[in-house]
């Protein structure tokens, strides 16, 4: 069913993620001092950037199985649902993008929401992923299930470049990057820096479980699936005259 | 219909594999029906974008410049708070907003948020009136650098300095 | 702390929790379902 390795290091990124996690919100919420503008509020910073790095990182997956999919020379069941999975996760880290940045907002600018281009452009990538979510459970055969959620996947993925570049191609009252700007010099020093870097760290070793997690659920639906397939046919073959009804 | 996709009384386990997997019209439209909203959303969000996120706010000197035309309409402005200019009135705050050595004018009328202070980037949503800007809402523009409040401090963790 | 932070970081680990409780779940689903797929397959019912 699955293999023991897999099993394996699944259940140490497990592990290991559980910990990061916990080392990051010790010093993100104790260890690490106020800033000097925002006081206790650049706490929210350690989590919030991270887990949109995240549903980039998931959202690129998702590209990668999709292209390996459409492209008949790799073209494998398992490449969509190790996109399908991946997608799923980022679903659940952008709206946590969206959560953290929202309750950082209020605070900070004033207000829960605002229609610049970051927080647009944000919410639309939420909404494409869902989109791409809702179109695989349109009841289809495998292949074009995958064929379609494939194509949809990749075009969803033209908005990723978007936001990330979007405080610089736009005026927008979300500030611009601290870590990966243009020059790659971080504006951000010490313990707080460490930090940030440590989230980025555990919610990928996070997300690295969830998809594991996720694609032995997908590769498991898709062999009951196949196996009730197989059976279907069986029975075809002995019930000649049920024959034209199934095949509808 | 076939018994398939009625998939009604047959026992246990092969009645509820049945269920989940075979394609009915049901599914199939509750399905594109989910596609659909999204798709509503979709435009919801790409029509919002369109209409306030390409401008998403004028500068102060921009916005000086074009105050003529710009009149009465309700717009967003940007400029950083001038020292020494801050003012608290009964229900708001008065002060100047820079940006390229213009400033303008403010006379707000709603609470300001907490990181609202000399020197710190505002964005106003408001109108003109005559040389004055009239904002009905402040957001901080925060800058995208952290700095510790107490560098000397030394954080440790069981005794150990990290 | 202010409020803002303790709902940021549990908003953040309660999502995180109730999704993986989910996928345990799910993987538990999904795991019976494949060992009674042999099962259904004995017990070809007739039609109605």
């Amino acid at each position: 069913m699955e293999s023991n390795r897999y099993k394996w290091v699944r259940r140490v990124l497990g592990v290991v993620a559980l910990l990061l996690v916990a080392a990051t919100v010790v010093l993100g919420l104790w260890v690490t001092p106020p800033d000097v503008v925002q006081g206790q509020l650049v706490r929210l910073i350690y989590v919030h950037p991270p887990v949109a790095w995240v549903a980039y990182l998931a959202y690129g997956v998702t590209s990668i199985g999709s292209i390996l999919y459409l492209w008949k020379r790799t073209r494998n069941i398992k490449w969509d649902l190790l996109a399908a999975s991946s997608a799923e996760v980022g679903v659940i880290f952008t709206a946590l993008t969206l959560i953290t940045g929202s309750i950082w907002g209020k605070p900070a600018w004033g207000v829960w929401w605002t229609w610049d281009a970051r927080l647009t452009t944000t919410a639309l990538l939420f909404v494409l992923y869902l989109g791409y979510l809702a179109l695989r459970r349109v009841p289809t055969d495998s292949h074009r299930r995958a064929v379609r959620s494939g194509i949809a996947g990749l075009v969803a993925f033209v908005d990723v470049p978007i936001v990330h570049q979007s405080v610089v191609w736009w005026r927008t009252l979300h500030q611009s990057a601290t870590v990966l700007n243009a020059t790659l010099s971080p504006k951000i020093h010490g313990e707080m820096a460490m930090t940030l870097l440590l989230g980025f760290i555990s919610f990928t070793f996070v997300y690295a479980w969830m998809l594991m997690h996720r694609y032995q659920i997908a590769t498991m639906e898709q062999r009951a699936l196949d196996v009730e397939l197989e059976q279907l046919i069986e029975e075809r073959q002995y019930e000649p005259e049920a024959g034209s009804a199934l095949a509808q | 219909m076939s018994r398939s996709v009625s998939g009604g009384i047959g026992s246990g386990g092969s009645r509820t594999i049945k269920a989940r997997t075979l394609p009915s019209k049901r599914k199939a439209r509750r399905a594109w029906a989910a596609v659909a909203i999204v798709v509503l959303a979709i435009g919801f969000l790409l029509y919002k974008g369109l209409g306030n996120s390409l401008v998403y706010f004028r500068t102060a000197s921009g916005a000086w410049k074009d105050r003529a035309q710009l009149g009465t309409s309700t717009f967003r402005l940007e400029g950083v708070v001038v020292p020494g200019t801050i003012h608290t009135t009964g229900t708001g705050v008065d002060f100047a907003v820079e940006s390229s050595n213009v400033s303008v004018q403010v006379h707000d009328t709603a609470n300001p948020p907490q990181l609202f202070q000399p020197n710190i980037p505002v964005v106003l949503v408001g109108h003109f009136s005559g040389n004055i800007f009239l904002s009905t809402q402040i957001m901080v523009k925060h800058s995208s650098s952290y700095i510790a409040a107490h560098p000397n401090r030394v954080a440790t963790v069981n005794g150990k300095k990290l | 702390m202010n409020g803002y932070v303790e709902a940021g970081y549990i908003s953040v680990l309660g999502v995180l929790a109730g999704y993986s409780a989910l996928l345990l779940g799910r993987s538990r689903k999904a795991k019976k379902a494949l060992v009674r797929v042999p099962v259904a397959e004995k017990k070809s019912e007739p039609i109605e």
